[in-house]
């Protein structure tokens, strides 16, 4: 009795047992089914992600044909509009200066009128080719060691008598007498004059107050005035295309909307910064810096870039380096202001004997480097050479007594990275 | 090829590109409708092998059409393809769920769509 009671209870348990486990299988099952479902979402949803990214990819291609074709086409429209706008200029001066005959009063203000249009949209076109040519990445910078300080002043001056009969005051702030960097003078010239001219056009009573201060590693340069501002809404898209705000226009020159994405433009090819802080009705200050080199930086940029052009146009790039031999014991025997002289003549020899831009002759404290991009070692020999010829002329004629070395370093011969190529350039010296 | 496909979908411009692309495809027999009601109504009255249905409609979603074809066709026919231009794994899970027979993305060239269609017909 007792025996058949427990046989019966453990065969309650195992027929538990049995079902829990189907219980336990049927859940297994779903959950299961489930997770390949889920799975199935997954699968299908990456390969919609594939196929969607490929095809934004696609898309993102053809816009930037598209943006190219726009910028070649005002680059082309701008040249053809140019011509024929100098030559309506031309005939409209020649009237004007009664070259075809008199002129009355009357006929004169309107052709005046005419030049000033003439010029606006002379204006217009050269910052359309200006932009196109930022956009396509085609400007070239042409640099040299500048000070910012008199580049400000120049464009002042040329302002000065606008200001005047506006009654405005144009204040001048250069705490020191020189601020020199190496920049493209016409570039920044034309950013500081889209700058103050924007100060003057936004400003009806009070000044425009222009600083250039000198810092270690960088200038900084700013241009305040005391205007009608600019709202906070508009403040991100002021250095887009074609933007203008608040014109209230007192009859002053136009302008374009173009002239700050250019400045912007142009200060971020040297490398430096523009911003901008305003408040509607009290004014508006734009400042912008200009990163200094030294040249041993300098020469290095162009020679990793010119570097990486060559190894991936599986192409060339010679660096020819001339100097003053035994300078250490020679400068202690010649004075300062001779010896510089001397090497400025000797740069200017090689300046006129180069076809290239100017931009590829860099001064080093005692050395100037020639970047050749493209040119293999023979034929940078070969220049190297007719230059070394040049120099040695120059200094028999200026009865200059000094010994001048030259060498030639070459990618990929002399080196096949752009630190070999560096290093063998740094161990140069005329000792 | 003989088979007759209805499109749903309320967006005309995506009709329109999805019936140009089928037809250059070869298949001529394409029916459309804007709407869920009208979409559950023609796979009613015109019975057709495949139906492609856009998965936000005005009022009622592609999940729905779905579920309201397959009560009443039954499993098996005709095919559904659920689309769409937001693409979402619930989503996906959701048009499995719904008796569909694939899950796949808008594009402007259709290829998956039809990739997704020779599977089925």
């Amino acid at each position: 009795m007792e025996f058949e009671k427990k046989e019966n209870n453990q065969k309650d348990i195992v027929k538990k047992l049995e079902l829990d486990t189907i219980q336990t299988k049927e859940e297994l099952r779903k959950t299961k089914d489930e997770l390949q479902l889920q799975m199935w979402g997954l699968a299908k949803t990456n390969e919609a992600i594939r196929v969607l990214y490929k095809e934004l990819e696609k898309k993102n291609k053809e816009l930037e044909k598209l943006d190219q074709l726009k910028s070649d086409f005002i680059n082309s429209v701008s040249h053809e509009l140019r011509t024929p706008l100098t030559s309506i200029r031309e005939v409209i001066s020649q009237i004007l200066d009664g070259i075809l005959g008199e002129t009355n009063q009357q006929q004169r203000e309107f052709l005046n009128i005419c030049l000033a249009d003439v010029d606006r949209l002379r204006r217009i076109i050269d910052d359309l080719l200006d932009i196109s040519k930022l956009e396509a990445g085609k400007l070239k910078l042409s640099r040299a060691d500048a000070d910012i300080v008199g580049l400000a002043k120049r464009v002042i001056s040329t302002f000065q008598a606008e200001f005047k009969s506006a009654g405005l005051e144009i204040k001048e702030n250069f705490p020191q007498e020189k601020a020199v960097a190496y920049v493209d003078q016409d570039r920044i010239i034309q950013v500081f004059i889209n700058l103050i001219g924007n100060a003057f056009k936004f400003t009806e009573k009070g000044y425009v107050d222009v600083s250039v201060i000198d810092w270690p590693g960088f200038v900084e340069c700013s241009v305040a005035d005391t205007g009608i501002g600019i709202g906070e809404e508009d403040l991100p898209k002021l250095f887009g295309k074609f933007q203008q705000f608040n014109r209230k226009d007192p009859g002053r020159i136009k302008g374009t909307g173009l002239g700050l994405s250019i400045s912007k433009n142009i200060i971020e090819l040297h490398r430096g910064q523009i911003e901008v802080e305003s408040k509607l009705d009290k004014g508006t200050k734009f400042t912008f810096t200009l990163p200094k080199y030294n040249p041993q930086e300098l020469y290095k940029e162009h020679i990793i870039e010119g570097i990486q052009k060559a190894s991936s146009d599986k192409g060339y790039l010679s660096v020819s380096v001339f100097g003053i031999k035994n300078l250490s014991q020679i400068a202690k025997n010649i004075d300062n202001e001779k010896l510089h002289s001397a090497t400025e003549g000797i740069i200017n020899v090689i300046k006129k004997n180069l076809r290239f831009g100017e931009d590829l002759v860099i001064k080093d404290t005692h050395t100037v480097m020639i970047v050749l991009p493209g040119v293999e070692k023979q034929k940078a020999a070969e220049i190297s050479q007719r230059i070394y010829q040049a120099i040695k002329d120059f200094l028999t004629q200026r009865k200059i007594e000094l010994d001048v070395f030259n060498e030639v370093v070459s990618f990929p011969q002399d080196g096949d990275s752009q630190e070999k190529i560096c290093d063998k350039l740094s161990s140069i010296s005329g000792t | 090829m003989g088979k007759k496909i209805l499109v749903i979908d309320d967006n005309e411009v995506d009709l329109l590109i999805v019936k140009r692309y089928l037809t250059h495809e070869g298949f001529s027999d394409i029916i459309t409708a804007s709407g869920a009601s009208e979409g559950v109504e023609k796979a009613k009255t015109e019975k057709p092998d495949l139906v492609i249905s856009d998965t936000l409609l005005p009022g009622s979603n592609g999940f729905e059409v779905c579920r309201q074809v397959r009560k009443i066709y039954g499993p098996d026919k005709p095919k559904i393809i659920i689309i769409t231009g937001a693409i979402d794994a619930v989503d996906a899970v959701q048009a499995k769920k719904s008796e569909a027979d694939d899950y796949c993305a808008k594009t402007s060239d259709c290829a998956p769509l039809l990739e997704a269609i020779k599977k089925l017909i």
